[in-house]
Order: C-alpha cells, then sequence, then structure tokens
C-alpha cells in the first residue's frame, strides 16, 4: 500500500462517510436491553425494521462501526452511564426534539428525561427504563435483631442497624456500593457544568466518608460484586441488606433462590436515587429519522413499558405506568410486598444531576482506591489523597479546569 | 533478480492480503497515537501529548509490571509442562488418542464459560479450592481479593488452557524427528535423559523457539482471562490490570482511542523487546 | 520396563483429571437448572436439566444456521491458510532472497498489535471493499495467519533437510516441485497442527465476527451463543449448553486433523 492510499484511508476514518447502500433500519441492543417479545412485534408493525440482539461487548461493537462510520445502525440503545459520553457528539445524533419529542415530555419522569439531553438543550436519548434505589433486607435477620427496615431513612440510622447485628452478619456488601449510592444521592457529581473537576468538594468528601465510617465499623464484608461469595453470603444470611436499584430484585431471585420469601424492600437510606437504566437514540445515519422516531416512540410507550417490566423487570420511565395491576403484583420472593410500590416512590424523588462526559472515568479513582482501603488495609487519608491526585491527572488529561 | 522470482510469487498472495489487513491496522495505530479522538468526533492532532501522558502514568506502569508478572507466572509452567506431557505422551503408546483429546480440550473451549467455572473454583469464601484447603488443615487464600492472588489466579487458568495446547506442538515436534536418531543414540548407550538432553532438545529448537515466541507474543497480550475473573477495573488494586486490558477500558470504556492506541504503542514495543530478548536466548544455544 | 510405564500412566492421568475437570464442571452446569448452580451449596453432580436447557437455546438462537455459517467460515480460512501460508513458510524456511528478514519481521510484528484495536481500521477497510456483514470478511483476513507462517517456517527448519532439496535441485526439481514432493510430505503433522489451529481460531473468534456481521440471521456460533448473555439474570444453564454443543464439533476436526499424528505415532510405537 503506498502513502496515498493509505492517507486516503485513514482520511476515511477521520472524515467519515457512509457510502454503503442499506435498506431497511436496523436497531441494536444488548441482550436483556429491551422485551423479546416488544421487539417482534415491533418489526412486524414496522416492516423492514431489523432489531439485532448483541451480547456483551455491545459498546466495542457500537464504538467500532461508528469509528469506522459504516453500517452505524439507525437506532441504538444507550447505557445510561455512557450517554454523557456521546454529549460532545450530539450531532452525531438526531435532536430528537426536532421531531417532536417535547410533546411527550409529560409521560416521562422529569430527570431521566434531562438526563437524555445534552447541556445545549439537544436531545439524544429517548428514555427506556430507569433503577430507581431501594434497600433490600432479609426481614428474618433484621427481626431478631429487632430492626425495622423501613424504619432505616439515614445513613447513620442504616449504620447504627448494622453495628447491632455485626456479631452475626456485615450490613454492608462492599465499600464501592456506599460511594456509588451516596454519589446518587448527590445534585452534584464529579464535574459541574462550566467544566471544572469538583471532585475534591464536600459532597464527594460526604460519600468517601461514608464508605470508609462502614469500614471502621467492621459492618463491610468487602465483596465484590457479583462473585459467588456475594450469591452465597446473601443466601445464608451473612450479608442480610444491599442497596441496589429495582433490577436488582432479579439478581438477587437467581442468586440467592433458597431464600426465598425472607426479603423485603424499604425507601434507601438517604434518601432517593438512580443506579442504571438506559436510552434510545436515532444516529445522524438515519434515512428516514421521523419513521425512526415512530419506532422509539411505540417501542417506549407507557404500554410497551410495562410488558418490559412484565418481561425483563425493566422498570418503567412512565410514572402513569406505576399504578397498572401488571406491576403492582404481590411478589412472594419478598414475601408478599409489592415492591413496585416503594421503587416508585423512589423514581419520583431521584435529584437532577448533571452529568459530565467524564462521570464514569473519574469515578473510577475513588472505586479503586476504596477497594484498596477495603482488600489491603490502606490507611484512608493516603487513600483519598491518592484518589485526588488521579482523578485531577484525568481531569488535567481530559481538558477540564 | 529474476532468479528470486518464484520466491517472490510464492509469498505474493500472501504479502498482498497482509498489506490490506496487517500493515494498515498497524500503521493506523502508529496514526492514531499522535491524536485526540473519541472515536466519533474529529480526530486532533496532539503530538507527542499522549506518550507524555502515557510516561508519567503510573497506571499504565503497575500494568506492565502486571502483564510481566502475569506473563512469567503463567508462560513458564505452561512450556515445562507442556514439553514433559509431550515426551511422556511420545514415549506412551495406550490410550494416546484419549489422552490428547483430553489434554487438548481446554484449548477449545470457550474462554467465557471457563472463566465462570474458574469464578466458583478460586471463590474466596465457598470457592472449591479454599474448601479444599480446609480440608486438608491450610490456611484459606483470598484468591480474588488480593494481589498474589489474583494474578496466580489468571495464570492458573492460562496455564490449564494452554499446556495442552503446547504439548500438543511439541508432540508435533518430536514426530519429525527420525526414530533412527533414538535408535542410535541408544546403540551408543547413551542413557534416557542424555538422549533427551543433548540430542532432542536441540533437534525440537526451532519448535521450541516458536513456543516461546507465540507464548510471548500472546501472553503478554492477556486480556479476556482477567476480564472476566477480575472485571474491566483489574479487580482489588488493580492487580489484574493488564496492558490490553487498560488499552481497552481506555479506549472502548472511555472512548479515549488516542490514548489507547498510545498504549498499544507501549505495548507493542514491549512485546518486541522481550520477543527480541527471548530469540536470542532460545538461538544461543544453538551456535554453542 | 512395566513400572515406568505405571508411572507414566499415573503422571498422564493427573493431567487428565486437572485437564477435564473444568470441563465437567461446565457439563453439571449445562445439566442443572441455573437456580442450581447458582444457589449455595452448588450442584456438583451432572444433573437432568440438558434436554430443556438445549431446547432454551435452540428456540433462543439459530443455532444450526449459525452453526453452518461458522462452518463455512472456518472451512474456508483453513484451506486458504494451507494453501497460501505453507508455500509461504516454506519459502521463508528454505531459501535465501533480498528482503527475507525484514519481510519476516515485519509479519512477527502484526501479531503484535492487540486485534481489539486493529479491529477499527480492519472493519475500515472491509466497509471500503463492502465486505461488512458478508463470510468473506471472516475468511479473508484469516489468511494472513502470522502465527501460521511461523509456526510452519520453524517446524520446515526444522524437518526438512537441505541435503534433500539439494538432490532434488539436482535431479532438475524447480522450486514448486521441490515444495510439492520434498516438503509437503514431510510437514504432514505440521500441516496438520496448522488446519486444527486455524479452524478453532475461527470457530471460537468473538470480537472481530461480533463486529463486522451486522445481519441478525448471518452470525457466527459465537456471536449468536453471545448474545444469551443478558445483562442481567443471565440463564448460566442454557449458556453451558450452548457452549458445550459448540465445542463438540471441535473435538471431532481435532480428531480428523490429529491422524496425521496419529499414524506417526504408530510408526514410532516399532521403537517403543
Amino acid at each position: 500500500m503506498n502513502r496515498r492510499t493509505f492517507l486516503a484511508l485513514a482520511g476515511l476514518v477521520a472524515t467519515g462517510c457512509a457510502t454503503e447502500d442499506r435498506t431497511g433500519m436496523t436497531l441494536w441492543m444488548w441482550s436483556g436491553g429491551l422485551s423479546e417479545k416488544v421487539l417482534e412485534e415491533a418489526a412486524n408493525r414496522f416492516p423492514g425494521l431489523r432489531p439485532l440482539q448483541v451480547g456483551a461487548a455491545f459498546k466495542s461493537k457500537l464504538m467500532t462501526n461508528l469509528a469506522g462510520r459504516s453500517h452505524v445502525p439507525d437506532i441504538t440503545g444507550l447505557k445510561g452511564e455512557d450517554i454523557s459520553a456521546f454529549f460532545p457528539n450530539a450531532d452525531e445524533f438526531v435532536d430528537l426534539k426536532t421531531l417532536g419529542a417535547d410533546r411527550l415530555r409529560e409521560q416521562y419522569l422529569g430527570w431521566k428525561w434531562q438526563q437524555g439531553c445534552t447541556a445545549e438543550g439537544k436531545m439524544i436519548g429517548f428514555p427506556i427504563d430507569t433503577g430507581p434505589t431501594g434497600l433490600f433486607y432479609r426481614a428474618d435477620v433484621f427481626d431478631r435483631f429487632g430492626i425495622r427496615g423501613d424504619a432505616l431513612r439515614t445513613w447513620d440510622d442504616y449504620f447504627d442497624a448494622g453495628v447491632e447485628l455485626k456479631r452475626e452478619a456485615f450490613m454492608i456488601l462492599n465499600l464501592r456500593m456506599v460511594f456509588i449510592m451516596a454519589m446518587a444521592q448527590s445534585k452534584r457529581q464529579l464535574v459541574d457544568e462550566s467544566g471544572r473537576y469538583i471532585g475534591g468538594d464536600d459532597h464527594v468528601r460526604h460519600a468517601w466518608d461514608l464508605a470508609v465510617r462502614a469500614q471502621r465499623l467492621g459492618i463491610n464484608a468487602g465483596m465484590q460484586d457479583g462473585s459467588p461469595d456475594v450469591n452465597a453470603a446473601l443466601t445464608t444470611g451473612k450479608v442480610p441488606s444491599m442497596i441496589g436499584a429495582s433490577w436488582a430484585a432479579a439478581d438477587l431471585k437467581s442468586g440467592a433462590p433458597d431464600s426465598k420469601g425472607a426479603w423485603r424492600v424499604a425507601p434507601t437510606p438517604g434518601g432517593a436515587a438512580n443506579y442504571g437504566g438506559s436510552f434510545l437514540g436515532i444516529t445522524k445515519y438515519c434515512r428516514e429519522p421521523e419513521r425512526a422516531f415512530e419506532v422509539i416512540t411505540w417501542l417506549l410507550s407507557p404500554d410497551r413499558q410495562t410488558q418490559g417490566f412484565v418481561d425483563l423487570n425493566l422498570f418503567p420511565s412512565t410514572p402513569d405506568t406505576f399504578a397498572r395491576p401488571e406491576l403492582r403484583q404481590p411478589d412472594d420472593f419478598f414475601g408478599g410486598q409489592i415492591i413496585v410500590d416503594t421503587f416508585a416512590e423512589s423514581a419520583k424523588q431521584v435529584p437532577i444531576a448533571y452529568l459530565s462526559p467524564y462521570e464514569v472515568r473519574l469515578a473510577w479513582a475513588f472505586h479503586e482506591e476504596l477497594s484498596s482501603v477495603e482488600t489491603m488495609g490502606k490507611p484512608p487519608e493516603e487513600a483519598w489523597r491518592d484518589a485526588q491526585s488521579r482523578a485531577r491527572r484525568i481531569a488535567d488529561h481530559v481538558g477540564l479546569t | 533478480m529474476r532468479k528470486y522470482l518464484p520466491q517472490y510469487l510464492a509469498i505474493s498472495p500472501f504479502f498482498l492480503l497482509f498489506g490490506i489487513f496487517g500493515l494498515f491496522p498497524m500503521l493506523f495505530l502508529l496514526y492514531l497515537a499522535f491524536q485526540n479522538w473519541d472515536g466519533v468526533g474529529a480526530m486532533r492532532f496532539v503530538g507527542l501529548d499522549q506518550f507524555r501522558y502515557l510516561v508519567s502514568d503510573d497506571v499504565f506502569w503497575r500494568s506492565l509490571v502486571n502483564t510481566l508478572e502475569i506473563w512469567v507466572l503463567s508462560t513458564v509452567p505452561t512450556l515445562f509442562l507442556g514439553l514433559v506431557i509431550a515426551f511422556v505422551l511420545h514415549s506412551s503408546v495406550r490410550f494416546t488418542t484419549f489422552y490428547r483429546i483430553a489434554y487438548f480440550v481446554p484449548s477449545v473451549t470457550s474462554l467465557v464459560a471457563v472463566a465462570i467455572v474458574f469464578g466458583s473454583i478460586f471463590s474466596s469464601n465457598f470457592g472449591l479450592l479454599n474448601a479444599v484447603l480446609n480440608a486438608l488443615g491450610a490456611a484459606e487464600v483470598p484468591w480474588l481479593t488480593s494481589e498474589w492472588g489474583i494474578k496466580v489466579s489468571i495464570s492458573a487458568l492460562i496455564v490449564w488452557q494452554w499446556t495442552g495446547y503446547n504439548a500438543i506442538i511439541y508432540l508435533a515436534g518430536l514426530q519429525a524427528i527420525s526414530s533412527d536418531v533414538f535408535d542410535a543414540a541408544t546403540v551408543d548407550g547413551a542413557s534416557r535423559w542424555q538422549t533427551l538432553w543433548r540430542i532432542v532438545i536441540p533437534m525440537m529448537k526451532p519448535v521450541i523457539l516458536f513456543t516461546v515466541i507465540a507464548s510471548t507474543i500472546g501472553g503478554l497480550q492477556t486480556f479476556t482471562e482477567a476480564q472476566i475473573l477480575v472485571g474491566e477495573e483489574g479487580g482489588p488494586g488493580q492487580a489484574g490490570l493488564t496492558m490490553v486490558l487498560y488499552l481497552y477500558q481506555q479506549a472502548f470504556k472511555h472512548n479515549d482511542f488516542g490514548y489507547g492506541a498510545a498504549i498499544g504503542v507501549g505495548l507493542f514495543v514491549v512485546v518486541l523487546l522481550f520477543s527480541i530478548i527471548n530469540w536470542r536466548l532460545v538461538q544461543r544455544g544453538e551456535r554453542a | 520396563m512395566r513400572r515406568p510405564k505405571v508411572i507414566q500412566h499415573s503422571v498422564l492421568g493427573l493431567g487428565v483429571l486437572l485437564s477435564l475437570f473444568p470441563f465437567y464442571w461446565m457439563v453439571v452446569m449445562a445439566t442443572n437448572s441455573t437456580e442450581e448452580i447458582l444457589k449455595f451449596p452448588p450442584a456438583v453432580t451432572p444433573g437432568g436439566e440438558l434436554l430443556t436447557n438445549v431446547g432454551k437455546v435452540f428456540t433462543e438462537i439459530d443455532f444450526f444456521g449459525s452453526m453452518l455459517n461458522t462452518f463455512l467460515a472456518a472451512t474456508g480460512a483453513t484451506v486458504l491458510v494451507l494453501l497460501f501460508d505453507s508455500l509461504a513458510a516454506f519459502t521463508f524456511a528454505k531459501f535465501h532472497f533480498p528482503g527475507r528478514t525484514f519481510l519476516f519481521v515485519l509479519l512477527l510484528a502484526t501479531m503484535m498489535i492487540p486485534p481489539q484495536l486493529s479491529a477499527i481500521p480492519q472493519f475500515v477497510v472491509m466497509a471500503q471493499f463492502g465486505w461488512v456483514g458478508s463470510l468473506k470478511a471472516l475468511v479473508v483476513p484469516a489468511t494472513i495467519n502470522a502465527f501460521g507462517i511461523f509456526w510452519m517456517r520453524q517446524y520446515i527448519a526444522g524437518a526438512v533437510h537441505d541435503e534433500l532439496l539439494e538432490a532434488a535441485r539436482l535431479d532438475g526439481c524447480g522450486f514448486l516441485r521441490q515444495y510439492w514432493h520434498v516438503g509437503l510430505p514431510v510437514v504432514r503433522p505440521a500441516l496438520g497442527f496448522l488446519g486444527i489451529y486455524t479452524f478453532i481460531s475461527v470457530w471460537n473468534d468473538y470480537l472481530w465476527p461480533l463486529v463486522v456481521l451486522v445481519d441478525p440471521d448471518e452470525l457466527t456460533l459465537q456471536v449468536a451463543l453471545g448474545q444469551l448473555n443478558r445483562t442481567h439474570d443471565t440463564d448460566y444453564s442454557m449458556v453451558m449448553a450452548g457452549t458445550v454443543l459448540a465445542v463438540i464439533p471441535l473435538l471431532i476436526v481435532f480428531l480428523i486433523g490429529a491422524r496425521n499424528f496419529i499414524a506417526d505415532l504408530a510408526k514410532g510405537a516399532v521403537r517403543g
């Protein structure tokens, strides 16, 4: 290959060209992100719509195709943790407001709607599901200690209860969970609207201190998320609680089936929060944006969201559906409790926070140092300083002030 | 030049495709390492910025050290055990087909499935290995939550998967040595050990060189094993963060393709360096 | 002579146990329900759920359709690799020509690029060729198997003796006939391994086919199996059942390819 050909090819990558002859309309989603039944129905209803389910490595495929600027899907799923990273390139997506999204705004949760919009007001992601959080706890263990799960309203209450059952069990799964949830309860994250790094501010320090306190009180099990240890600990009651999003109920059911009936859900100590949830976006390569918008709004209408909850436990972003009988089913795993009610309350109170494109990348520095505190006994103050210097370095690298 | 025409023709189909699918990606990587690119928007030339950040990035250096440690922990046992198994298989007659398949199974099994299994073996509180250690009266080891535990677990997975594979390669190498060599040595009264050391190993040198270089290149690119065992962040203390895992994280998770490419170039240099060292080491014996 | 054999077989037997244990566990997982394997303590012996799990795999994905795709791609790549790579390797191993070392080093250098990154430029090339979504995109790049060339070169360097080639040359054999009559017969075991290796790597590759195949009806087996991994609430028993099924064809291919070694071993057995 000579130099000119190379530069031409490299140039194609850099400047972009979507030359392929495309027919129909493609929709990419990770497995389990949208109900298969609903997708199938959509494919029948909108001829030419071809949904593709991608398993692991969804992001790799999407990024490679976007980077190669070829065969980019017309409609794509965007994870909640990724969406803000696409904001600097909002022009790669169709602004859904230009397609009349605003007239549907009332049907969706305000904070969720906001998360799909850039600071300049462009809307690139349409709400799929949400992840309102709650406190999952073992009523059998709590009862023995005379602890009432729904009375644990603050982190202090929660930790105090943890100290009470310390002899027998660990209240906290790991420090990361405390930090993530405490941050999710905050209106401010790691970067503010003007592109300034605020990871050293009080709200972050507060979340950090909570995590460190759990360690100091000796109520932390220090287990890795998703490991067999976690499942065993939740089954045996060695860890009788966890703070998690609505979707964690499904993980709990499959991971700790033998503890069926013992679990309950209460409001999150310290206030409502959201963890997870996703969006659908239309890329600029889509040749029929109006039709794609029709597809999206059909897929994510309250009726389909209800179906999504029934099939996959996807918690709706449409508050009107919270009261539907399909959602308000007593759940045997939770002793017949209607857990949706608790999450619905939480969903309505989630604070609106500004999410910069770099939240996940910066938060990593804090998670990393907390895990050193937890597993290697690193002194918390030293860990905090290291977390700050790491986060600062990343902030400088990505051009934050 | 005409004299060499057949040779050039013989390699030309290969190199034609090579230019397109091998060389271009390589040059592209180099080009990318001088850009700032989030994979979606426009590229911006930033000169040596990415490399400046790279050399001052302690996470990069840690990932380099992790990678080398895991590589040594996995490659040495893999190649040694592979060689032993090959010799034993070569001299043993019965059930060889069974043995061969049994040893080959690990290398064809999907890594994702294997990692789930290894996750339950190494799990700290309820894992199989700790249960065995417990039964033997030994202390439990926090396999997936301590620095060396993580490295040993990842290495164990690699050893498990590739030992049989390398044994098969060595076996193929042993086939190439005619049985006359063995017979002649026996007539000379050489012991088994001497035959092995003086005659068989030197004759196997090209094949050994292949396995050493291949495991250098493959081992320094360890990715999936670590990703599935300890997650994309590399586990507690980043003990399982390998270079390719770090590269992948930066490029595909954080959309920083320019920096990902710079890590890729760093990786390239390291792999090249160790390949040259290993090549020299293995070849030296040949001249002596 | 009996005692050493006992030692040998016990060493080999121990290795077999270690080798097969994780596979055994996969079978345990594939034959139990997901609840059984995730709960504590988990099931440790095979259960009776295999047919249920396999049935689920067949309804969730087009197992045989994607298997056919994978088989075509893997076979195509294997044939091309055996053809091109052994010839190129023979040339590298036994002939001196200007640029030999340079080209060989260049070849090895491409092995040092992590495939995660080279996927992007490769994808661009594929898009330019209009091959995205077709099996060509899997077969043709797999042909430049640097590992394969390197392996063959090393094997040929040790196994094909220069005197034989010299003799053939004196007999008036040209380059191609030397390759065909002298080179190929000696390197059969190496070709067997190269074929198996190529077939398996194409069969098990995940990232590249995931990226380059776009039509939901034309996926490879690993990509289709990957669809079973949900973000939450994955049915591990079903995933394991699919994985075990996907390994079986590879074992058959291995048996066929390994005939080369086995035939040779039988010859060698005389000296035992």
